[in-house]
């Protein structure tokens, strides 16, 4: 680096002046206005004392230190920044980038009597400055921007004369145009032309075309659009159907808001078909066809079926890949998580339905916890299941329903400020809900409390055996509470259901004890086996779904759930579905900490009971996780050790390379560490000549440490190194014995260093690193331990 | 403006010294020489020799007969030059036979005062622990204080009076052994020990043809006021406190060792301190490291230490590695 200009101030008053600017700028978006001035003065005063100090007789000694210095400087904000998100203070990254350029750019201001320092200090303080009026708001911002344009013309024109005033060098103007930086930026600005050009297809170059202007507008995209590059879907819809007046009678914009679950599942799924059956009909009683027209008149009123014949319909919308989606909820907390917002028990071959039968519920109780209070009910203490509360909250944005989603073995509830129990209700699909209310309300955040499961209990023995005797007639449990013999004896029901899925499941679990393993080998066999496929629903005049997905081994995810609920039916195990949301961990925002819940995110699944009152949540479709299962200890190890040993199956020979290379680094560490502590005591050795010898000492006693031949410490260091000497050049040798000499003057002297000794000490530290490489430190301090244990033996 | 005086001044202080350290280096090689002629191939015991004799110490040989520890005497004492005195020690040797004494002048009728051979630069005291305790005691003045008092008159010895006495430790018959009171004085014990092969063949080579008691020709290489001066010089050589810091740790260990009955004495430990600064004087540096200190250890501790003939060095070595060596920088650099 040159020496070029005299110390003078201008420079570093420049850049403080763009660093008042950003202060300025930075004013009213900062977390702690105090702090932040505090660390701006001293960032900004800092530099200053350097500067004077460099005026005094010091200035070598500072000038030294220079790269130390301005390393600091630039890290020290990053450090800080860190320390503040610790405390929850923290300021954006970008303003922590620019006060990182702003600490370079003093720095370098404070050492502009080098030329480069004060070019890029220069450079640096005109794009703080800039970036300071983009992000300021206040007019402070512009009168020290102003301030520092004034400066900044004063000071290129001082720049500029001191040029001018210089005796001009031959060679110094003969290149006008830097021929590096010339090809460098042509370099780069034809390579960011060929990336636009030719990679506009690839997601990277998405944020490339983010930066350049076009005609074509960006993908962003609005409902309501009535200007710019196209319309708004819901403008266009209102304008092409004749029988809308407008976006308001749009049936597209209405639907769009706070769709209901039914809404999202015939989006998803399809509309359900309905079968066109020819019936026989017979004339009946007229008291009879009251009956059945009352009936028929329920089912419709609870509106609550589930048909798994549907048929996709064609949606005119277009879909972009970055339309914001609106989300459902959002979630916090573990997921993936399973929302139960329907279940259904009956199924007839073809849908699905709630029956009017009942279990009984559990009674809510109110209770504080920590100044809050939680609605609980009695879950049941009897079965060995519960390990533990994971805690969820769910906060409701756009989902239309009065039910409270929830999580598997869900098992309390809070909402802030909701203390009276009356707030909440059971359904007849046993989900909590909020009576006398058309939904929550948008933006609720219900905190809920699930229990955790461990499964083993179930695996290990028949969980069936303890079912009550299903002996009773079936018109007892009609209607109203029943008991969970009715529940058991309804939910393993399965009314049109062939001979295949009983076959099948039977085959599937031939060799398998009867219990939960049981369970697990369907779910299996139908997540290994079957393909996922929203688009491969069974024909409209299909009458048994089942036995088409058992045979064309591919369908979407209710027909998993269908399928699975009906073969462990059939096995005798009752089982119901459930619809709800799956809260995808694909979707979860680590800035935000929460997990986006979507409409596509509607799923359904399978739940069985398990006794006692427990049903356990099963995921028979491939690509979404079953509910994770609390482990004891022991069982973790043995998962954590399968997994592992799975893992290192997989990548076996990655792994053999692996340790290979790190036997390989282990065997050969003398060598590499001491080359790296030879490199380390060079550059640390660069001070001083005092410094040099101070360092290669350091270096011999590291070195000797790796060969584990370390010097006692009653050992003198001349007389412990002596063998090196053995077996070297003489010129070596003699720079080697010089080198004891200086190291003995710096420790054991008042000796001061002179200039003309400076080029002997540098030469006489580097025989000292050469000679004392390992392998002659092994060799010759080995052998002499060896000879003086074996004096010392007798 | 004091800066730069006080610069040129260090400049030409560091001149002079140069210069008498270059004119320092013949004489020492020339003397090394010269005793190396003497006894061939025993450069490590020379050196120490050398030593204690820039040191202003009294050098004590002990070994078995036949070595050369007399032949190095001498040849020590004539190439210091000056005045040389010899005293073979008998069982009947008297403190006056040493000292010297008053005698009656018939003619004069006075007493007149009759020069021992202490009154030399040079004294070999040969077999001396065959002297009595009483005659061993004359020297303890003459070696410690450099003077002689006889009849409550003090004379003044040679400023460079240099004592090299040898003994025998195997043959006890007839022998006194020499009280720690005497050790302490000497500055080292030195064991020549047998030559190698080699050297023991050059030996013989050198010796045919050679008559029969002669004895061989040990020139004068250096004048008393020479070495006097050399002396001097090498008092001078610095120790920095850390090494006078290890020094002091090492003595302190001699006195907690369990073997040691009586630990190095203060006199010992400055005796220690001249020897080592005149090793730093002969290795050409002109301060002193823990080396020094090491490699001197045995010879200066060796002759304090009461105990066995051959448990000495052990016991040496046990010393030196109780204390670390220090491995700071002085504290004005830090």
């Amino acid at each position: 680096m040159t020496t070029g200009p005299n110390k003078e101030p201008g420079t570093l008053l420049l850049v403080s002046l763009a660093a008042l600017s950003l202060t300025v700028a930075r004013v009213p978006s900062c977390p702690s206005l105090s702090w932040m001035l505090a660390t701006s003065i001293c960032f900004i005063t800092a530099p200053w004392i350097v500067w004077f100090v460099l005026r005094t007789r010091w200035d070598r000694q500072i000038d030294r230190y220079f790269p130390l210095l301005l390393a600091v400087w630039t890290v020290l904000p990053l450090g800080i920044e860190l320390i503040m998100h610790r405390f929850g203070v923290g300021d954006l990254a970008v303003i922590t980038m620019l006060v990182t350029f702003q600490n370079v750019a003093l720095m370098l201001g404070a050492f502009s009597h080098h030329h480069r320092a004060q070019q890029i200090a220069c450079l640096l303080a005109a794009f703080i400055a800039l970036f300071a009026i983009a992000i300021g708001t206040s007019t402070a911002v512009y009168i020290v921007a102003g301030l520092f344009g004034v400066m900044m013309l004063w000071w290129m024109m001082a720049r500029y004369w001191e040029r001018v005033q210089q005796p001009v060098i031959a060679g110094s103007i003969d290149r006008c145009l830097p021929l590096r930086s010339t090809i460098l930026t042509v370099g780069a600005g034809f390579a960011a032309l060929v990336i636009v050009v030719l990679g506009s297809t690839s997601a990277s170059t998405y944020v490339i075309r983010g930066f350049m202007p076009s005609s074509g507008g960006t993908p962003w995209t609005d409902d309501m659009a009535s200007a710019g590059v196209g319309d708004g879907d819901a403008l266009v819809a209102a304008r092409e159907e004749a029988m809308t007046f407008g976006p308001v009678d749009s049936e597209l914009f209405l639907d769009s808001e706070m769709p209901s679950l039914y809404d999202m599942v015939t989006e998803v799924y399809g509309e359900p078909v309905k079968p066109k059956k020819r019936k026989k009909s017979v004339a009946l009683a007229s008291e009879d066809v009251k009956i059945v027209e009352q009936d028929m008149a329920k089912s419709k009123r609870s509106g609550r079926e589930f048909s798994t014949l549907r048929r996709q319909v064609e949606r005119k919308r277009k879909t972009l890949d970055d339309r914001d989606a609106n989300a459902m909820l959002y979630v916090v907390g573990h997921t993936p998580l399973h929302l139960a917002l329907e279940r259904f028990d009956t199924f007839d071959g073809l849908e699905w339905a709630q029956s009017e039968v009942t279990e009984k519920h559990p009674t809510i109780q109110l209770v504080e916890r920590d100044g809050e209070s939680w609605l609980y009910w009695l879950t049941n203490t009897a079965a060995a299941l519960p390990r533990g509360l994971q805690p969820n909250a769910i906060k409701i944005i756009n989902l239309k329903t009065d039910r409270i989603p929830s999580p598997p073995q869900l098992t309390a509830v809070h909402i802030h400020k909701v203390n009276r129990p009356d707030f909440f209700g059971w359904t007849d699909d046993s989900l909590l809900f909020m009576p006398e209310r058309d939904q929550i309300p948008q933006l609720t955040v219900i905190h809920l409390r699930s229990q955790g499961l461990n499964l083993q209990p179930l695996r290990d023995a028949d969980f069936t055996a303890h079912f009550p005797k299903m002996d009773q007639p079936v018109q007892a449990i009609t209607s109203g509470r029943a008991s969970p013999a009715d529940v058991i004896r309804i939910c393993t029901e399965s009314t049109g259901q062939s001979e295949i899925a009983l076959k099948t499941a039977s085959q599937w679990t031939a060799h398998v004890p009867r219990g939960w393993q049981q369970v697990e080998a369907v779910v299996n066999r139908l997540r290994n086996d079957f393909q996922l496929d929203r688009d491969a629903t069974a024909k409209a005049d299909c009458d048994d779904v089942v036995s088409h997905f058992l045979a064309v081994r591919r369908g979407p995810d209710y027909m998993f759930a269908t399928t699975a609920a009906m073969l462990l039916r059939s096995l005798g195990y009752p089982t119901r579905l459930v619809t709800g949301f799956y809260a995808h961990p694909d979707r979860f925002d680590h800035r935000a900490g929460q997990t986006k819940v979507l409409p596509d995110d509607v799923h359904v699944w399978t739940e069985v009971y398990v006794g006692d009152r427990t049903w356990v949540t099963i995921e028979p479709t491939p690509g979404y996780e079953s509910p994770a299962e609390q482990l004891t200890i022991a069982q973790w190890a043995i998962v954590a050790a399968t997994a592992i040993m799975d893992q290192c199956r997989r990548h076996s020979v990655l792994i053999l390379l692996a340790v290979a290379a790190l036997v390989i680094l282990f065997k050969t560490r003398a060598v590499w560490l001491a080359f790296l502590g030879g490199v380390f005591c060079r550059i640390m050795g660069m001070q001083s000549p005092e410094a040099r010898i101070r360092w290669t000492l350091r270096l011999l006693a590291w070195r000797a440490r790796l060969v584990g031949c370390r010097r006692p410490v009653t050992r003198t260091i001349s007389s412990w190194y002596q063998p090196l000497m053995h077996e070297l050049d003489l010129e070596t040798r003699c720079s080697l014995q010089r080198f004891f000499l200086w190291s003995e003057r710096l420790l054991y002297s008042n000796w001061n260093v002179k200039p003309e000794d400076h080029y002997e000490i540098s030469h006489a530290c580097t025989a000292a690193a050469i000679a004392a490489n390992p392998r002659r430190l092994r060799h010759h301090l080995s052998e002499k331990i060896k000879k003086e244990n074996t004096s010392t033996l007798p | 403006m004091t800066t730069q005086k006080t610069h040129l001044e260090q400049e030409s202080i560091d001149k002079q010294m140069h210069d008498a350290t270059c004119q320092h280096q013949s004489t020492i090689d020339a003397l090394r020489s010269a005793l190396n002629q003497a006894l061939i191939g025993k450069d490590e015991i020379i050196e120490m020799v050398l030593a204690c004799l820039l040191a202003r110490g009294h050098l004590l040989f002990d070994d078995l007969p036949g070595l050369g520890k007399t032949t190095l005497a001498k040849a020590v004492a004539h190439a210091v030059g000056g005045q040389f005195a010899r005293v073979q020690c008998t069982p009947d040797l008297l403190p006056t036979d040493i000292t010297g004494f008053n005698m009656f002048d018939q003619k004069t009728r006075e007493f007149e005062f009759h020069r021992g051979p202490v009154f030399s630069d040079v004294l070999l005291a040969d077999e001396i622990n065959r002297a009595t305790p009483r005659t061993q005691s004359a020297l303890f003045e003459a070696m410690a204080e450099r003077q002689v008092t006889i009849d409550s008159q003090s004379y003044r010895l040679s400023k460079t009076f240099l004592v090299i006495a040898t003994q025998n430790p195997v043959e006890s018959h007839g022998a006194f052994p020499l009280p720690e009171a005497q050790l302490d004085r000497f500055a080292m014990k030195l064991r020549i020990g047998y030559p190698n092969r080699d050297n023991e063949i050059d030996m013989l080579a050198a010796n045919i043809g050679a008559a029969d008691g002669a004895e061989p020709e040990n020139p004068t290489v250096i004048s008393p006021n020479q070495l006097y001066e050399l002396q001097e010089h090498v008092s001078k050589v610095a120790l920095t406190e850390h090494v006078r810091a290890y020094l002091v740790d090492l003595a302190r260990v001699t006195r907690e060792h369990r073997a040691i009955t009586l630990g190095l004495s203060p006199r010992g430990l400055i005796t220690w301190q001249r020897i080592a600064q005149a090793r730093a004087h002969l290795c050409g540096r002109d301060f002193v490291t823990p080396d020094d200190i090491q490699g001197v250890a045995g010879p200066v501790l060796e002759v304090r230490l009461s105990g066995e003939f051959d448990a000495a060095p052990q016991i040496v070595e046990e010393i030196l590695a109780a204390v670390p060596v220090p491995v700071h920088e002085p504290a004005h650099r830090k």
